[in-house]
Order: structure tokens, then sequence, then C-alpha cells
């Protein structure tokens, strides 16, 4: 049985944890208050258009990775290039995401173990999952969904008596450019990231349609993360949002069930331990198929560990502290701008030219074939007289 | 002078050896029977239970024949009445001496075989077989007069049911093809024999319905059986192991039954049974991963009970391998999330324990393996002995002496008797309980669901016989859910699972 081919419905589930991914403690951006659902929209929409150019590239290039097409399309030495930049992208994200985590491990628990043995601990899960094949992934990540659904689902229904309707008002008072702004942030971190799964493309079952991976991954993503950011605003109020690093855990805390089930906080751990694992799991499978196909190597997995052990390594030197991190967040969209954007555009550009150029030489051959069967039948047809 | 000695034993040991190593293509038939009856007794040189015997026509004396077979192997009976007597009193002339004639016409047997190959005469042999030599013959006849004692057929000890069927399977692997064949009573069950080990050459039957077996599995099983190359098969779990696949897992990948009607209710799901001479447990493949948590009683009680205890079996096996470590972290990372005043009633009794919690439910767990595994080895008297030392020291005694706290000895209660469960997953509740709990002591909480995605990965990732061993994970069919976490009663029951065999039907729509 193969363990790298997946269904579309697995794709998606995997889709829709990597945009849910860290997003989901936060609840999406913070910078709009009370109106930064409205991003989780207008992020999505203008996501759409890009994650349909992904989508087209996997469509012309079905059986390839991306680092094969661009082996294939800009040859041995530009498309080792492109490889190196975008393993470096899956790389940073990955140390990013896993930095990400065991801050937050920190500042909501508050215990004194390391750092680098959280990291090291997510890591673990991590390495097993890419070495289990993508089939264990797709499989994973339908359970993780299940587990989300239902926690983000009893959240939202405790929550009903705590929450005031009356924290969303006023709505849209900000200025456009603020929208604007928010919204693109929202769309390089968490929608556009999924130019990662361009590295996985080739695992996509065959005759299975890659734009309704792409854009039912998006979608299913942006609903629930619209929910969980409406659920944060109308639970704590514009105040407790504005300040508040993780307004997921804070949102929960206030959530209670009788006299037994006071504090159940914890619960969003799982939800943030188990996402965090999914696009941690994406981004060290991403980085190690570049690492693999950089040096044309076609056992990919064997490479996952030392992969892994530098992305910790990247995650502890990454930043000094956690502002840092909330710094580096804002200059993030303009970053990612080459590599979710860019890169993307000019290969599917370039692709678009190939495939053009091969149909035509395909139709060029083809006409010859009718003139040459149109001269036979004419000379059968002359001998039977 | 010694070294001399030993250089002569060195020799002689040589020339021993090889002659057992001397094979069976060294050897050949030949027409003349007193050869033949010396070339037996050199092949089983040194084993006295070879009874050779010559057999003589009263009304001929010239004609005769030899036999030879193994003694306590075979039923006298049959060979006193069957052969020899039929043989003694016939009246031969000369030029009946032949095969053909003495098989159809003299001797009563109902099974026998003309050959040349030694091979095969040995093996019919040791397995229970009389050989029959005849004069002026190169051809041997292999008679069946197989008869030697076995068990009789009782309960299964270790699968004990309250209703339903009482037999299980023995020791003897065509009392057992029997017992099958007694409940299938079609022309679809096939049953195909082949010999597996090179020493021991021990007979193994592969069992399965023809109209609703999945094809692809039954070949891959073939395949691979006829792939072992190992010099002695003794029970069924040589064969699993051989067989189940690559890489190391914690969890079967065959289902192991002493049961004959579990057997026969995996066979017509469309699964494949492997059965072996000498063992009572019969393997199913492929397996499922719930099948761990399925009893064949869950057929022959209420289907709301059945699927009652089965949720039981499933969240007991969870709560066996995850209350220490649960424990542990709420103990010693997250006293929030259980009530204050219950916290301070823990945390009181913990202050005089000596060790930390962590490395107490370590020890605790190695105690309570400990007992475990010698009250498993001990003699029945002895081991209700144990029980109450076990019970009175370490619970009672260790509270007072206040060496352990007293809600640690609860919590081991717990995962004990939940352990005890899913005897099929002994193997991963073990592993997975201490991994889990080592992540725990680590970074609590979070080192909890770490340990647990591990254990969700590995169930994942197990395959049997290429079939994943959770399936359909994806699917919301309500026919593919119906006999697995729970058991609908056998009205709803239409299909059978679907990738398990080629023909889902089994029963109409509305019959």
């Amino acid at each position: 049985m193969n363990t790298e081919i997946i269904s579309k419905k697995l794709m998606i589930a995997t889709m829709t944890c990597f945009v849910l991914g860290s997003s989901i403690v936060s609840g999406g951006s913070t910078v709009l208050i009370q109106d930064s659902w409205v991003s989780v929209i207008t992020g999505a929409l203008l996501a759409i258009p890009m994650v349909l150019v992904y989508a087209r590239i996997v469509k012309l290039y079905p059986k390839k990775d991306i680092y094969e097409v661009f082996l294939e399309l800009f040859g041995k030495i530009g498309g080792r290039i492109f490889i190196v930049m975008f393993t470096w992208y899956a790389w940073h994200l990955g140390a990013l995401v896993l930095r990400d985590f065991s801050e937050y491990i920190q500042s909501t628990v508050k215990q004194d173990t390391p750092q680098v043995i959280v990291m090291l601990s997510i890591i673990v899960v991590a390495v097993y999952l890419v070495r289990s094949g993508m089939r264990t992934i797709g499989r994973w990540s339908i359970i993780v969904l299940v587990v989300i659904l239902l926690v983000v689902i009893t959240t939202i229904i405790l929550g009903v008596n705590n929450g005031r309707i009356e924290n969303l008002y006023p709505l849209f008072n900000h200025k456009p450019l603020e929208f604007l702004s928010d919204a693109f942030l929202m769309f390089s971190f968490p929608y556009a990231e999924t130019v990662l799964f361009l590295t996985v493309s080739n695992s996509l079952k065959k005759d299975e349609s890659p734009y309704r991976v792409f854009i039912y991954g998006i979608a299913f993503g942006a609903t629930i993360l619209l929910f969980v950011s409406l659920r944060n605003i109308v639970l704590l109020g514009q105040e407790m949002v504005r300040s508040s690093l993780f307004p997921s855990f804070v949102a929960i805390r206030i959530i209670g069930l009788g006299k037994f089930l006071t504090k159940i906080e914890g619960i969003v751990m799982i939800n943030f331990i188990l996402l965090g694992i999914a696009k941690i799991t994406i981004t060290l499978l991403a980085a190690t198929k570049g690492v693999a196909s950089l040096f044309n190597i076609r056992n990919y997995k064997d490479f996952t560990i030392p992969i892994a052990i530098l992305m910790v390594v990247l995650g502890m030197i990454v930043y000094d502290n956690i502002i840092n991190l909330v710094d580096f967040l804002i200059i993030y969209p303009i970053y990612a701008i080459p590599f979710q954007i860019v890169i993307p555009l000019v290969v599917w550009i370039f692709a678009e030219i190939k495939f053009r150029k091969t149909k035509i030489k395909k139709k060029g051959v083809n006409a010859v074939l009718i003139k040459n069967s149109k001269v036979y039948y004419k000379v059968v047809s002359d001998l039977k007289i | 002078m010694f070294g001399f000695n030993k250089k002569k034993n060195k020799v002689e040991i040589d020339s021993r050896i090889s002659g057992l190593n001397r094979s069976l293509s060294d050897y050949k038939l030949s027409n003349k029977i007193e050869e033949n009856i010396k070339m037996m007794k050199e092949i089983f040189k040194d084993n006295d239970n070879l009874k050779i015997r010559k057999v003589i026509n009263s009304s001929n004396p010239k004609f005769f024949c030899y036999i030879a077979f193994f003694n306590g192997m075979v039923d006298s009976k049959i060979i006193n009445d069957s052969i020899i007597k039929p043989f003694t009193i016939s009246n031969l002339t000369d030029k009946d001496n032949n095969i053909t004639k003495i098989s159809n016409q003299v001797i009563y047997i109902n099974e026998l075989k003309e050959s040349e190959d030694l091979g095969k005469m040995v093996e019919g042999i040791a397995s229970g077989d009389t050989l029959m030599f005849l004069d002026n013959e190169k051809k041997v006849l292999i008679l069946n007069t197989k008869g030697f004692e076995h068990r009789a057929i009782s309960e299964p000890e270790s699968e004990k049911i309250l209703v339903g069927p009482r037999e299980g399977f023995t020791e003897s692997l065509i009392v057992n093809t029997v017992m099958i064949q007694r409940k299938i009573r079609t022309n679809q069950l096939k049953i195909k024999y082949m010999g597996i080990g090179r020493t021991t050459n021990t007979h193994v039957a592969v069992c399965y319905i023809e109209s609703v077996v999945n094809r692809d599995v039954l070949n891959e099983l073939l395949t691979r059986l006829e792939g072992i190359d190992i010099d002695a098969i003794l029970d069924n779990n040589y064969i699993a192991e051989l067989i189940g696949g690559k890489g190391y897992s914690p969890f079967k990948r065959m289902r192991s039954t002493e049961r004959p009607d579990a057997v026969v209710g995996k066979l017509l799901e469309g699964r494949v049974a492997v059965l072996i001479d000498g063992s009572p447990v019969v393997v199913t493949v492929p397996h499922l991963f719930i099948e761990n948590f399925q009893s064949p009683e869950d057929y022959y009680v209420n289907a709301d009970y059945a699927s009652i205890s089965r949720i039981i079996r499933i969240i007991g096996y969870f709560i066996t391998i995850c209350t220490p470590s649960l424990y542990i972290a709420i103990e010693a990372f997250h006293h929030e999330m259980i009530p204050t005043p219950l916290f301070i009633n823990i945390a009181m009794e913990r202050q005089s324990a000596p060790l930390p919690a962590g490395l107490e439910m370590f020890v605790m767990l190695f105690v309570f393996e400990l007992l475990k595994e010698t009250g498993i080895r001990m003699p029945g008297n002895i081991g209700d002995a144990l029980s109450i030392v076990g019970a009175l020291v370490i619970g009672q005694a260790a509270v007072e002496a206040e060496l352990v706290a007293a809600s640690m000895i609860i919590v081991i209660g717990i995962t004990g008797i939940a352990g005890l469960l899913t005897p099929k997953l002994d193997s991963s509740v073990l592993l997975y309980r201490f991994l889990i709990l080592f992540f725990t002591i680590l970074i609590g909480f979070l080192g909890f669901i770490i340990g647990l995605s591990i254990l969700v990965i590995n169930i994942l990732n197990q395959e049997s016989f290429g079939v994943l061993q959770v399936e359909r994970i994806d699917s919301i069919k309500p026919q593919d859910i119906k006999d697995k976490f729970i058991r609908r009663g056998w009205k709803n029951m239409i299909n059978r699972p679907g990738y398990l065999t080629n023909n889902e039907i089994r029963k109409k729509e509305n019959g």
C-alpha cells in the first residue's frame, strides 16, 4: 500500500489544520479589536486568487512537487536557487511556529521547564508523523479536526451565558486602510502559507481537483477562525482582547460549568498543541523534501531528524524574547511576499508558457498526422478505383 | 597423549556429524526389498520408535511384504485389522504380487498413495502413516493409519464466556479443521495444507470461504507463508511474528483465538484463518484494531448490552494508559484543573511521602507489574497468598507507614483493573503507559498530549496484510460503523465490512 498518496478529503483536513495552526489561539489578528472578525473574511477573500495560482501549478504538474518543478523550469542551477529559498522559508516558518508554541506554554502554564525541552518534545511527534508518511498525516489531521471542532463548539455553547453581544459594537469603526492592512496580515499569516502545500502536491490522489482542495481548505479554516474570533470578542470585550497576547486562553478561562469544572483552559492547550504539531509537521516535511531534492536524494525521510534538530536550534536563537516575536509578526507579511506571491507567480507564468509551447508542438504533430492520413486515404481510395 | 586423544575425538565427532548431515537425496529406492528395508533402517538410525515387521501370506509363503511405522503415532487396530489380517489370509497367486492389485483388492485403507519419493515417505511415516514395501517393486505404499492421543475438546481457559458455544480448539490440526467445517457446511469452504519448518515440517492449514474472501489478502498471506524460512514452527506466534509485517510494532497484526465460533465468524466476514498442527491457537487475518475490543460473546447477548460493554472496553484501554500520567499532570503541574478542596486533600497526603510524585508513580507501577507477573507464574494456591500479601503490604501498610500517598494507591488500582479489560493489547499498554508518563513528568499536560499523539499515530500507522488497521477514518457511512464501536442487531447488519471482502451483501435488505 502506498503510504504517500491520500484522498482529497484527507488533504483538505490537513490544510484546514495547517491554516488554523497557531492562529486559533490568538483567534486571528487583534489589531482591529471588535472588527477583527472582518479581516478573517477579507483575508480569506484576498487569498483566494493567490491560492488558485497555487492550484493551477499543481494542475499543470500533478505528479511533481514544487522542487521538481523548479528543477524542470529553471534548470539545475536556477532551480536549486529557488529550492534553497523555499527550503529556507519552510525551515524558518517551522522554527517560528515552534518558538511561538513554546513561548505560549511558558507564558500560560508558567513552569520552569526549559523551552528547548518543550520544543524537542513537540518535534518528536512531528518527526514521527513525517516519517510515517503523508497518509498518516492526513488521517491524523482528520482526528485533530474532529477534536478541534468539538472543543470550539463546546466552548461556544458553554460561553453563551457569559457573552455580551454589545461587545461587537460599534461595527466597522476603523479606517479603510487599517482594514486593508489587517486583511493583508491575515492573508500572509495563515492563508497564503498554504504555499507550502505545493511541496506535498504530488501526494494528492490522481484525478482529484487541486482547486477544490485549496479553496475548501481555506474556507473551512476561515469559518472555524471566524467563530473563534467572534467568541473571543463577545466573551472578553474590547479592552481584554486588546491587552491579552493569547485571547482564546483568556476567553476560556472565564467559562465555567457548575462548581466542578471551573477552569477548563487546559482544553485550549489541547487545541493549540495538536494544531501546532500539524503545522510544524508540514513545515518540517517541506524543509526535509527541499534538502533532499537539493542534493538529489530520493528517500527524503532519512533527513527528517537532522532537519528537525536544526529547526529546534533556529527556534532557540531566532528571537531574544516574546516581544521580538510579536514585532516580527508585524513585518512578516512583507518578509513573506517573495515566497508567497513572487515565486509562485514566476513559476506559474513559466509553467504556463512551457505548457502552451508543448501544446502547440503536439497540435503541430497532430496536424501533420491528419494531413498524412488524408493523403493515405486518397491513395487507398485511388487504388480501389 | 591427550592431544592425540582430542584429535581422535574430533575425527569421530566429525564423522558422526557428517552422518547426520547425509541428506535424503543420497538414498535411492531399489527393486530389492531387503535393500529398501536396510536403507529405511539407515535413514531412521538411532530412532528406536521405528518398527519394521515382515508380513507373510498364509496360503503362499513366498508372498510377503514389510510394513514400517512409528510406534505410538499409529492406530494399532487399523494396522492389525486392515493391513496385516487381509494380507495374511488373502488367496493371492504369484502374479498378483503387484502394487495396484494389493492396494485395490487386498488391504482396507481409506486413504493411500503410491510413491517413489523418499521425502514424501519420510514425511508420511513421521506423521503417523504406515509404509508398505513389496518385493520387486520400486514404489512404496503410504497408508493412512494416523491415530494418536490428543486432548479432548474443552472450553478454552483464556477466553471463557457466559453464554454461547463452549468448545475450543485442541492441539490436533485435523480435529480443529473439522470443528470449522462442521459449522460451515458448504463447498465454498477451502482448506489448504502446507508444510513449514525445515526440521519440524509442521502442517499448516490455510482456511477461507471462497465466495467472500479478499483475494489480495489471501495472495499476500500465501506468498508470505511460502517465504518463511525457519527450522521450527511450534506455535502460531512463530508465524505471526515471521509474517506479520515490516518493523517493530507493539500491536498485534493478526488476531489469535482458541474459539471455533470466533474463527467461523471471521471467515464469514472475508478473513483468512491459519491453523497450525500442535497449537490450539488459530490466527485470522487481516486484523483490524477494533477487533481487540470485540469478543465472540458480543454476538450472543443483547445488542445494546454488547455495544455498551464494547465502549467500556475501549474507555478502559485509554484509562489504563492515561490515568497515571493524568494524575501526575494535575498533581504536579496543573493544580487549577481540579477543585481547590480536593487538591488540598491530595497535597496534605503527599506532604509526608518521601518520593516526588512522578518517581513514586514509576515505582508503584513497577511493583504492580511485578505482582502481576508473579501472580501469573505462581502455581494456583500460592497465587491467592500472593494477592493478599500484595494488597496488604503494598496497599495498607505502605500508606500507613506514610511511604506512599493513598491517592496514589487508588490511581494504581484503577490502572490495574482497567488493564485487565483488554488482555490482547497488553504490550502496547505497558509501553505507552510508561512513555506517556515519562513525557508528563517532563513537561506536564503538554507532555501527556504529546505521548497520546504518538500512541494515536502509532495506531493509525498499523497495517495488517495490506489493510489499514483503522480503516475508513473519513467515512460516515452507517454500514461501516455498525459492527465497530457498537453492535447493532443482526436485522440491521446488511453488509459485510466492505474492505475485507469481495462480496459485501450479507443478507437481503428485508430478509
